[in-house]
């Protein structure tokens, strides 16, 4: 118990006055608990999020995704190169030098640029007329290198020094006679062996071998001969042809009809686990990164919760006896017959579907494959849903559906008493819950003495109804 | 969509932990067991192979002349109307 008394429960002629701690503080007992709000009061950790491009995972609580951490955090790492030339995977998209020049296999040289990665494969530098003379990236840790005799061959730099979408990194060539090419990504030296090639000549920026440059690449410096002394060097920081004027020469760069300015192009964040605040380390997970929820859209959180709008889900593992559900989403706004609003389900068996809304309308319970199909009724109009679901069978008492406060008339023929909720959001029926959802509380047992001022704290959060 | 058919289910998974290493997802990354592992996950189809979505994935050649545009998944139960 703390100072405030969070710990102990409240009489219930309080409990509805205490709204505004997560209700785990006075209810607590909860099997499962999910939200991005802090439910239990100690501020935990609420969501592991993946972001899009580079793969990287990161925690956040309540205050980190409030105070817009998670936002800036998805989509950091290039905001400072707005404006920079974009190389927009065209084959009119790349930069001509007025001369070429070469790269001579019996001189230490060397070609740094910074970089800001999109699609694979992306031609960096290359030559008119020989299309297939020079350097290119084929995946994120390899980069494809043809000599001017024609000999090609990928140089691998290991995943450990992988390029990283969107993320702008510092990237470096360079040769070593007699040992050959190698690359350095943000400082690492590849571990492997470095390879021989022969003379490189080179008079274009953004093309190599038909693969075409895709966003950034700046600050280009050339060395021929490892003197220390750059022979070529463009800032490459627009699409004019002012931005690729040779800095140390008059080898200027022309930039070609596609070359435009980059935007920071947003990027979306993914839910790997949604962290079970109940204390039973009941997480809900998704390795799969197809099936994982949005939670952040472009620059913004997504509205209303974490999108499973396009048939993600959560496993599980939550076992219960007589459940009481409490979730809330956001009702859909384009209803069809076979829109489905499917929350929770032990998939991997035809056992008991615990809990699912087919459609806003109707409440469907299956014990094996035999069901139970009540009319309900609920918000259709973009708005959220309070759902309370209290699920036990008839020797136990019986079972209750309120849906933003309102009592449903069920029927009582109900679950098997026990089950192992393994999936939230889809079922093994193919239903999918094609909905944002915001919270879900899982009770193993009977709340319906404290679903007043549960729901009337999920209420006060939410304001559904 | 692009599909390669496995007759396991552990071969299926196999080039999908392949991918999921390429694209550096985190559960290759960190040694805690945790985060994103696949890119896309394996189904078993009506005569119990598996199939891999690999619409978004680097193939090989062979690869490349394998893959099938679409499959039959296993049949589902009857679902309430």
């Amino acid at each position: 118990m703390d100072a405030l008394g969070h710990g102990l429960p409240l009489p219930l002629n309080r409990q509805s006055l205490d709204l505004a701690t997560g209700p785990l503080v006075n209810f607590g007992g909860a099997s499962a608990a999910y939200s991005l709000r802090d439910l239990n009061g100690r501020n935990p950790m609420v969501v592991r999020v993946r972001r899009e491009g580079d793969n990287a995972e990161r925690d956040f609580n309540q205050d980190t995704i409030n105070s817009g951490d998670m936002v800036r955090w998805v989509n950091e790492g290039d905001e400072n190169y707005v404006g920079y030339a974009r190389f927009q995977n065209t084959a009119t998209s790349n930069v001509d030098l007025t001369s070429s020049f070469k790269l001579e296999a019996t001189n230490n040289w060397s070609i740094k640029f910074g970089y800001i990665s999109g699609s694979t494969p992306a031609g960096l530098f290359g030559l008119s007329g020989n299309g297939n003379t020079g350097f290119w990236f084929g995946n994120s840790f390899s980069v494809g290198i043809t000599d001017d005799n024609g000999f090609f061959s990928a140089l691998n730099f290991s995943t450990a020094a992988s390029l990283k979408i969107s993320k702008h990194q510092e990237i470096e060539f360079f040769n070593t006679p007699a040992e050959g090419v190698r690359v350095k990504v943000d400082g690492i030296t590849m571990s492997g062996s470095p390879i021989i090639y022969g003379d490189i000549t080179l008079d274009r920026v953004g093309v190599s071998r038909g693969r075409n440059g895709n966003r950034v690449i700046e600050n280009v410096r050339i060395d021929l001969n490892g003197d220390g002394t750059l022979d070529y060097s463009y800032a490459g920081d627009g699409n004019q042809a002012s931005n690729w004027t040779d800095r140390v020469g008059s080898n200027n760069g022309t930039p070609t009809a596609e070359v435009l300015t980059y935007n920071n192009e947003f990027k979306a964040g993914y839910v790997e686990t949604w962290y079970d605040q109940s204390g039973n380390g009941n997480d809900a997970t998704q390795l799969t990164a197809s099936l994982q929820p949005r939670i952040v859209d472009g620059n913004a959180l997504v509205a209303g919760g974490i999108d499973f709008l396009t048939s993600q889900s959560f496993d599980a593992n939550i076992s219960v006896t007589r459940s009481h559900l409490f979730s809330v989403f956001r009702s859909p706004n384009v209803v069809t017959s076979s829109s489905a609003v499917h929350l929770i389900d032990n998939e991997q068996s035809f056992e008991t579907v615990h809990f699912l809304l087919q459609t806003p309308t109707k409440y469907v319970r299956y014990l094996g494959l035999s069901y139970t199909q009540d009319v309900v009724s609920m918000n259709t109009d973009g708005t959220d849903n309070l759902v309370s679901a209290l699920n036990q069978t008839a020797v136990q008492g019986g079972s209750s559906l309120h849906i933003n406060g309102s009592p449903m008339t069920i029927a009582t023929t109900d679950s098997d008493g026990s089950m192992v909720i393994n999936t939230i959001g889809s079922s093994i029926w193919s239903n999918t819950l094609n909905q944002v959802m915001a919270e879900l509380i899982i009770y193993n047992s009977d709340q319906s003495a404290n679903r007043l001022a549960i729901e009337a704290n999920i209420n006060n959060q939410y304001d559904i109804y | 969509m692009l599909y390669l058919i496995y007759e396991t289910k552990e071969a299926a998974i196999d080039r999908a932990d392949e991918e999921g290493k390429y694209l550096g997802f985190d559960y290759w990354l960190e040694d805690n067991g945790k985060g994103t592992r696949w890119l896309t996950y394996p189904a078993e189809t009506i005569d119990h192979k598996w199939a891999l979505d690999v619409t978004d994935y680097e193939l090989d050649s062979q690869e490349e002349a394998d893959v099938v545009h679409s499959y039959t998944p296993l049949p589902q139960p009857p679902e309430a109307e």
